[in-house]
């Protein structure tokens, strides 16, 4: 009885190669979220993002603390929450991108992908992302803030930011964010980057001033060719149409122009 | 003769034939060569080497930047001074700091301190070669900002101004090493690279506005804000302002809160902590 119900194997063995399935292109929503768990996967990268709460819950409670709680609007708020956002939200721009190169996991990435502008893609859509949902903890910490100090007044609270301003801080600090994604890829180096943005954004607007003293031309000009002059602008006041195009100008000139060099020497770049 | 000798270490004096052979105990290494190799290193990778030479170039493009857009009546030595002092404030902290972080970032912190495992005779040697390349990068950019001035003057025409007495030279110096030292100090706290070079940029740029905003908020701190804001002493070096015994004293005090303190606390974990 036992014996009949033996199964048949295939002793032999079928004298065609077996055909291989070729596998399906990997979707754009694969590569965008291994590229949204390599933000947060490791420690550092996850302080990184921890460190934007962080950074508000700091920057509110001390306005609690040290501001004059009369005065205190949404406004001077969102004013300090921002400062944290800007020096935080362009070093994740910068470190998406050159992480992969000072880990090394630039090899593994582009092996298993390798098409390149698939990988930069999702990085760059995710870094957008995530500058946006961050602006919008850092501001919900900002409100409760401004509520936490209208209970201790016993006043209503006050919201003095429209809509539009909102819409203007998050373009601003998203155009860091580019900012320094365009300067992760020109230099593929964590410190030359990062020290890059700082520069960019903290010393060139000192250096543009000291020559706009100096030289009429620049005082007059300066605005079409100076990045920082027309993005501080987004923060606190109404643009004018000339304004806004110069901050598309300024743009092309500091985030587009050296976001296609970037890109383009990546692409061709060996990875080390 | 020689069976009378005992062979002390191996305790076995009646089979001399059979003891041990002995090893020469190598000298304890120097501290100048230490101090070589650590300095060797600042200069021997590619962007190390491009770090050294950014001091220079960078002194040279500031020069050229005066000569071509300030007017005439500023072609002065301060002038100079100032536009050289610009890139100098910001690389010679990043020198500093990836002295220290980049034994982490490049990994080579496993073979450094298992060659010399007294952390503290490393980290010594860094912070003195650190300084030495402090020093001469200044000398250089003066002696860069001195040609251009000459050059200066030459070609737009007018008297060469020597207008910072030699007595301040000492304190714009004594500022940038401070700057250095602040860079070294968020090394060895941080051990990041990304993270000690953002640390300084919030130090150096982004906190002293906020302790000036608090200073005009809040009475009480605005005494206070000379004793704790480092970024004031630090100006004051430059401008060769700190002449009284206070400022002297003020600046001893931020010395301490930003570097002394947290370079020991530093250090103390440094010297324990596994180097991965």
């Amino acid at each position: 009885m036992t014996a009949t119900t033996l199964a048949p194997r295939d002793v032999v063995a079928p004298s065609r190669t077996d055909v291989r399935p070729a596998p399906p292109r990997i979707p754009f929503s694969r590569v965008l979220n291994v590229e949204l768990r390599k933000m947060f996967d490791t420690r550092s990268g996850f302080w990184l993002m921890a460190s934007i709460v962080i950074a508000s819950v700091i920057a509110t409670v001390l306005t609690i603390v040290l501001g004059d709680r009369e005065d205190l609007t949404f406004d001077s708020f969102a004013a300090a929450v921002g400062s944290p956002m800007s020096i935080l939200l362009p070093i994740i721009g910068v470190l998406a991108v050159t992480s992969e190169w000072s880990q090394r996991t630039a090899l593994t990435t582009f092996t298993l992908v390798p098409n390149r502008r698939t990988v930069l893609g999702a990085k760059l859509l995710n870094t957008l992302v995530i500058g946006a949902v961050s602006m919008l903890v850092a501001l919900g910490v900002g409100a409760l803030g401004n509520l936490v100090t209208a209970a201790i007044n016993g006043t209503d609270p006050v919201w003095d930011i429209a809509s539009s301003t909102f819409a203007q801080i998050v373009l601003a600090n998203e155009l860091g964010m580019l900012l320094g994604f365009a300067l992760g890829l020109l230099f593929r180096n964590s410190p030359a980057a990062i020290v890059g943005y700082f520069v960019v954004s903290l010393v060139l607007p000192g250096l543009s001033g000291a020559l706009g003293a100096a030289q009429e031309w620049w005082y007059d000009n300066g605005a079409w060719f100076d990045l920082s002059q027309t993005r501080f602008l987004l923060f606190d006041s109404t643009l004018t149409g000339q304004e806004w195009t110069q901050l598309g100008f300024t743009s092309l000139l500091w985030i587009a122009l050296p976001l296609a060099i970037g890109l383009r020497l990546v692409l061709r770049s060996e990875v080390k | 003769m020689t069976t009378d000798t005992v062979d002390v270490r191996t305790g076995v004096g009646e089979a001399p034939a059979a003891a041990v052979p002995a090893r020469a105990v190598p000298a304890a290494t120097p501290f100048r060569r230490v101090l070589n190799v650590e300095l060797r290193k600042m200069f021997d990778t590619r962007s190390g080497f491009w770090l050294m030479v950014s001091v220079a170039a960078l002194s040279v493009i500031a020069t050229v930047a005066v000569i071509v857009f300030a007017p005439d009546d500023e072609i002065t030595y301060e002038s100079f001074a100032t536009a050289i002092g610009f890139p100098m404030s910001i690389i010679l902290p990043m020198i500093a700091i990836l002295a220290i972080t980049s034994e982490w970032s490049q990994r080579s912190g496993l073979t450094t301190f298992t060659l010399v495992p007294s952390r503290g005779r490393v980290i010594a040697a860094k912070a003195s070669a650190t300084f030495l390349v402090g020093v001469v990068s200044m000398a250089v950019a003066f002696a860069v900002g001195a040609l251009g001035n000459l050059v200066g003057s030459a070609v737009v025409g007018v008297d060469t101004v020597w207008n910072i007495p030699f007595a301040t030279v000492p304190q714009i110096v004594l500022g940038n090493l401070m700057g250095m030292a602040i860079g070294f100090t968020l090394g060895v706290v941080l051990r990041n690279s990304p993270a000690a070079i953002v640390g300084y940029f919030v130090v150096s740029l982004v906190m002293p506005g906020i302790l000036v905003l608090l200073a005009e908020v809040r009475d009480w701190f605005s005494d206070l804000q000379p004793w704790i804001d480092w970024n004031t002493s630090q100006v004051n070096l430059f401008e060769g302002a700190t002449d009284t015994a206070e400022e002297w004293a003020m600046l001893g005090s931020t010395a301490a809160i930003w570097i002394v303190v947290p370079l020991i606390i530093g250090v103390l974990f440094l010297r324990r902590s596994e180097v991965k």
